[in-house]
C-alpha cells in the first residue's frame, strides 16, 4: 500500500494531467446530456471517427504529425525558458519556403526532398531569430514579440499566394511541388505519409539533445535557473538564441512536412492553428518529448473524432470548439486538482508528504 | 519551583520517521530556556506541536500545572503562547501598528478603526519593553531586525507569557542580534518565559538560563548554563567532538596563485563598487576577507569568476592573465567557487543530485566527450561524492530542491572541491548550516589549503574568519584597507577596521 501511494505521489503530474483530460470529457458529456443528446452515443461516434477504421486512423495520424513536431518546437524552447508563442507564423513561413523550393527546384528525390524540408526548417528558424535578438539583446519579452510576429508571417504568405505567385487553380495557393519533393504515401488510398518517420526522428532528436548531450544539459540549466547557469560558465544568451532558432526550425519543419506530405503546395490558410495548438500539446505532454506524442495523439483524435461525431450524432460542429476549449481549461486548471489529489494519496500535512517522498 | 510549561513524553511520527521521541521538558517561569540541536533534531517540530501547528502522536502538555489540549494556534494564543517564526508573517503594505493589531483591532463603533488607539497601544507596549519601534512606519520600509520586534509585539499584544523564538538570529546582523538579546533579557525580567531555538552555541551561552539539547528527536540532556560550556554543548548536540577550534597552522605557504592588481569596478549607476583592490592568495593559505555586508564582497567574488565587468586592473592565476575572460575560461583557468546564495547561484534546484554534481563540468572529461554526456560517469561521480561527503539523499536522481540546506551546500562543496581547481573562493560557505555541517565545510577547506591550494574565504562571521584564516584582508567601501596576519590581530581590531577605523598601528 505504502509503495502504491509513493508511486502515485511521485507520478503526480502525469496522473493529474490524465485526470484533467478525463474530467474535461465528463464535463462535455454533461453538456451534451443537458442539451438532450446521448453522451455515450457521442463517445461512440467520436472514437469511431478517430480510430474506427483504417481511413479514420490514418487521418488522425496525419494530424498527429504536425501537432507533434510543432509541440516539440514549443518544448525545446520552453526547456530553455524561451516561450515561443510564434510557432504558427514560423510554421507558415516554413511551409511557404519549402513549397517554393518544392516547385521551383528540379532535383532527384533523394536530394530534393531533404532540401525542401531543410528550406522550411531554416525559414522558421531564421524568423525566430528576430524575437531571439529582441529578447537577448533588447530584453523584449518573447511572449509578446513572438505572438505579434505571427501576423506579418500570416499576411506575408497570404500576400505571396495572392499577388506574387501566379495562381493556377481557383484557390490561392502556390503551384504543386514536384513529385521529387513529396513525402510518399505509406498506405495506398489513405492519408498516411512518410512524415510520420520525420516526426519520430524529431521526437528522438529532441530527447537525445536535451537529455544526452552537454548542450541539452546546458539548455535545461538555463531553463531552470539562469543565475546558476551563468555562475557555472554557461553562456546563457547564446543558449537562449539557439533555443529560439531550434524552436523556429522545428516549427518550420512542421509546416514543410504538411506541404510535402498532405497538400503538395502552399495552400492559403492550410493550418487549422497547429502552431497555437502546439503550446497546449507541449504543456499537456508535460514538456516531455514522448509525452508530446501522447498528447498530440489526443488532440489529433479530437480533430478527426469530433468531425464524425457532428455528422452522425447531430451535434453542431460549433460544439467542437467548445470541447477543445474545455480540455484546455481543465488541463490549465490542473494545479487546482493537485490539492485534492494530494489529500487522497498523502497524509494530513504537506511536511509529512515531503518527508515521505524523501524516504 | 513552579514550572510554567511541562512536556511529558511527547512523540511525533511522520510516516515512518520519529521526529520527536518521548521528549520531556520542564520550563521554569521567568527564564530563558534554550532548545538546541542540529538541523533535523526535532526542535522546530516540538515547537510547532506546542503552538498547535502539529498534533503530537502521543504525550501530554501541562501549562501552569494544568493539562492542556492544543489543537490550533488560536488555542495556543489563548493559553498565552506566542511564536515568532523564522520567516515573518507581516503585511508589508501596512504600518507596524496595524500589523500588531491585525485581527483584534480596537474600533470606533465596530465599523471604523480606532487608529489613534492602535498607535497608542503599540507605542505603549514598545516602550514598556524597550523595543524602540515606530508604530506608524510601514513594514516594508523597516529592517529585518525591526520586523522581528513587530512580531514580538504581536505576541505581547495577545498577552503571550511564553514566547517561542525559532532561530531568531538567523537573519540578523550581529548588532541586531545584540539588540534582540537585550530585549529578551528585559522580557524575562518582566516575568515572561522565553523558549529560544537555536544551534548557535555562542548566543545560547550568552542568554540562556537552562538549555535542553535534542539529538535525533530525543532529549540528550537538560543543563543549567553555569554547568556547561560551548564545547560540552557541541559534543552533546553532535554526539562526538567537533572541529570548531582554530585550524592548525598551515604547513607550507608557497607562491601566490591568485593575484589581484588594482582592480576597479563600477555598478550600473556608475558608483564605484571596487576601488583599487590589490591582494594575492598564496598556495597553502586561507585568506579571509572580513567586512561588513555590502562593502564590495559580492562584486569582488563576481569579478574573480568573470561576472563583474571591470573598469581597471588585472587578475592573474600564476602568470596567466585572466582579466576580462568569460566565466567558463576563468573557471577552467583554475578558479572554483562556493557562491554566497546557494539556491540561486550554486544549484539548479530542479536538477537531480547527480545533475547538480557536475554542473559547470558538463563539457569536461570524464562527464562528456565535448558533445555527449557520459551518464555512467555522472552516476559513478554522484555515487562517490554522495558517499564521501555524506550527502543525505534517498537517491542520486532526487531533486536538489527537496534536500535540506545543509545537504544542498554539501553538493556545492563536494562539486567545487572534488574537481579541485587551484583556487577556491568560498563565499559565506556555512551560512545557515548547523554545527556538524559547518564543521564539515571547514574541514574540507583546510584540507584543500593543506593540499597546497589557495583558499579565499568571504565571511560575515568574524569567528569564522578568525578560525580559518592564515591572513586576513579587511574590505571597506570597496577597497582592501588592510591585509594582516591572523596572529597579529584581535577580533576587536578587525571590527574597528571593518567600520573604517584606523589601522596604522597594526603590523601588516
Amino acid at each position: 500500500m505504502h509503495r502504491i501511494r509513493k508511486f502515485f505521489l511521485k507520478q503526480q503530474p502525469v496522473f493529474i494531467t490524465i485526470i484533467a483530460v478525463l474530467l474535461a470529457f465528463v464535463i462535455v458529456g454533461l453538456i451534451l446530456a443537458a442539451t438532450g443528446r446521448n453522451p455515450f452515443n457521442a463517445v461512440y461516434f467520436f472514437v469511431r471517427g478517430a480510430f474506427g477504421n483504417m481511413f479514420n486512423t490514418t487521418d488522425t495520424i496525419s494530424r498527429v504529425i504536425p501537432l507533434t513536431i510543432a509541440g516539440i518546437a514549443f518544448l525545446v524552447g520552453a526547456q530553455s525558458s524561451v516561450f515561443n508563442v510564434g510557432i504558427e507564423g514560423q510554421l507558415l513561413l516554413g511551409a511557404m519556403a519549402s513549397a517554393v523550393v518544392g516547385y521551383i527546384v528540379k532535383l532527384p528525390a533523394y536530394i530534393h526532398l531533404p532540401l525542401m524540408l531543410l528550406a522550411g526548417a531554416l525559414a522558421g528558424g531564421l524568423y525566430a531569430l528576430i524575437p531571439a535578438w529582441l529578447k537577448t539583446k533588447r530584453k523584449v519579452n518573447e511572449i509578446l514579440s513572438t505572438i505579434m510576429l505571427n501576423y506579418p508571417a500570416t499576411y506575408f504568405t497570404h500576400f505571396l499566394v495572392l499577388k506574387v505567385i501566379p495562381i493556377e487553380g481557383v484557390v490561392p495557393a502556390t503551384p504543386f511541388i514536384e513529385e521529387t519533393a513529396r513525402l510518399p504515401i505509406l498506405i495506398e488510398g489513405t492519408q498516411l505519409h512518410a512524415g510520420v518517420f520525420v516526426m519520430i526522428m524529431v521526437v528522438i532528436f529532441a530527447y537525445y539533445l536535451l537529455y544526452k548531450t552537454s548542450l541539452g544539459y546546458e539548455m535545461r540549466a538555463v531553463g531552470y535557473n539562469k543565475t546558476a547557469a551563468r555562475f557555472h560558465g554557461i553562456p546563457v544568451e547564446k543558449r537562449m538564441n539557439f533555443a529560439f532558432f531550434l524552436s523556429g526550425m522545428m516549427a518550420g519543419l512542421a509546416g514543410a512536412v504538411e506541404v510535402a506530405g498532405v497538400h503538395y503546395r502552399f495552400l492559403d490558410q492550410f493550418s487549422p492553428g497547429y502552431g497555437f495548438d502546439s503550446i497546449t500539446v507541449a504543456l499537456v505532454g508535460l514538456l516531455n518529448p514522448f509525452g508530446v506524442v501522447i498528447s498530440a495523439t489526443l488532440f489529433g483524435a479530437l480533430k478527426t473524432g469530433i468531425l464524425e461525431m457532428s455528422v452522425y450524432s447531430g451535434i453542431p460542429r460549433q460544439l467542437t470548439t467548445l470541447i477543445n476549449g474545455i480540455v484546455v481549461l481543465c488541463v490549465a486548471a490542473k494545479d487546482m486538482l493537485g490539492g485534492w489529489y494530494a489529500r487522497i494519496f498523502r497524509g494530513k500535512d504537506t511536511y509529512e508528504a515531503q518527508k515521505e517522498i524523501s524516504q | 519551583m513552579a514550572y510554567i510549561l511541562e512536556l511529558h513524553d511527547i512523540c511525533k511520527h511522520f510516516g515512518n520517521v520519529l521526529a520527536n521521541d518521548h521528549v520531556s521538558l520542564k520550563v521554569e517561569k521567568g527564564t530563558v530556556h534554550s532548545i538546541v540541536g542540529e538541523n533535523g533534531a526535532g526542535k522546530t517540530t516540538l515547537m510547532n506541536i506546542l503552538y498547535g501547528l502539529y498534533k503530537q502522536t502521543s504525550g501530554e502538555i501541562f501549562i501552569d500545572g494544568t493539562k492542556v489540549d492544543i489543537e490550533s494556534p488560536s488555542d495556543a494564543i489563548e493559553l498565552g503562547i506566542g511564536m515568532i517564526h523564522q520567516h515573518f508573517k507581516l503585511i508589508p503594505a501596512m504600518t507596524v501598528a496595524e500589523n500588531v493589531m491585525l485581527g483584534e483591532e480596537p474600533t470606533l463603533g465596530k465599523v471604523f478603526l480606532d487608529l489613534k488607539k492602535i498607535n497608542e497601544r503599540t507605542l505603549e507596549l514598545s516602550d514598556k519593553y524597550g523595543l524602540a519601534v515606530n508604530p506608524k512606519s510601514m513594514v516594508e520600509e523597516i529592517s529585518v531586525g525591526i520586523r522581528q520586534r513587530v512580531e514580538i509585539l504581536k505576541a505581547l499584544y495577545r498577552n503571550a507569557n511564553i514566547l517561542i523564538l525559532d532561530e531568531p538570529t538567523a537573519l540578523l546582523t550581529p548588532q541586531e542580534s545584540e539588540d534582540l538579546f537585550r530585549i529578551i533579557e528585559r522580557l524575562r525580567k518582566d516575568g515572561k518565559t522565553i523558549l529560544f531555538i537555536s544551534h548557535k552555541l555562542k548566543e545560547i551561552m550568552q542568554i540562556s538560563n537552562n538549555i535542553t539539547v535534542l539529538r535525533d528527536g530525543k532529549v540528550v540532556d537538560t543543563v543549567k548554563k553555569e554547568d556547561t560550556d560551548e564545547v560540552h554543548l557541541a559534543r552533546l548536540m553532535v554526539g562526538r567532538d567537533v572541529f570548531l577550534k582554530p585550524a592548525p597552522k598551515p604547513k607550507k605557504i608557497g607562491e601566490a596563485i591568485l593575484r589581484v592588481e588594482h582592480v576597479t569596478a563600477v555598478n550600473e549607476y556608475h558608483h564605484p563598487v571596487l576601488n583599487d583592490v590589490t591582494f594575492d592568495v598564496r598556495s597553502g593559505e586561507v585568506l579571509g576577507v572580513a567586512g561588513v555586508d555590502g562593502n564590495g564582497q559580492t562584486e569582488l567574488v563576481k569579478a574573480l569568476i568573470g561576472l563583474q565587468p571591470l573598469s581597471g586592473g588585472k587578475i592573474f592565476i600564476y602568470d596567466q592573465e585572466i582579466t576580462h575572460l568569460s566565466v567558463k575560461k576563468m573557471r577552467s583557468a583554475g578558479i572554483g567557487v562556493i557562491p554566497e546564495d546557494r539556491l540561486q547561484e550554486g544549484l539548479v534546484e530542479d536538477f537531480s543530485v547527480q545533475e547538480n554534481l557536475f554542473l559547470g563540468l558538463q563539457r569536461s572529461q570524464p562527464f562528456s566527450n565535448g558533445t555527449n554526456i557520459n551518464w555512467g560517469a555522472v552516476r559513478s561521480n554522484a555515487e562517490e561524492l554522495v558517499k564521501v561527503y555524506d550527502i543525505r539523499t534517498p537517491n542520486i536522481e532526487h531533486k536538489a530542491r527537496l534536500l535540506s540546506g545543509g545537504n544542498q551546500q554539501k553538493i556545492i562543496v563536494a562539486r567545487e572541491i572534488f574537481h579541485a581547481p587551484d583556487t577556491i573562493i568560498a563565499s559565506q560557505p556555512t551560512r545557515g548550516l548547523d554545527i556538524a555541517a559547518t564543521d564539515f565545510v571547514h574541514e574540507q577547506l583546510i584540507k584543500q589549503r593543506d593540499a597546497g591550494k589557495g583558499v579565499l574565504l568571504f565571511s560575515l562571521s568574524l569567528d569564522e574568519i578568525m578560525l580559518l584564516s592564515t591572513r586576513i584582508a579587511v574590505i571597506y567601501k570597496g577597497a582592501i584597507v588592510a591585509v594582516v596576519n591572523k596572529d597579529d590581530v584581535t577580533p576587536e581590531d578587525l571590527g574597528l577596521m571593518m567600520l573604517g577605523g584606523s589601522y596604522e598601528h597594526i603590523p601588516a
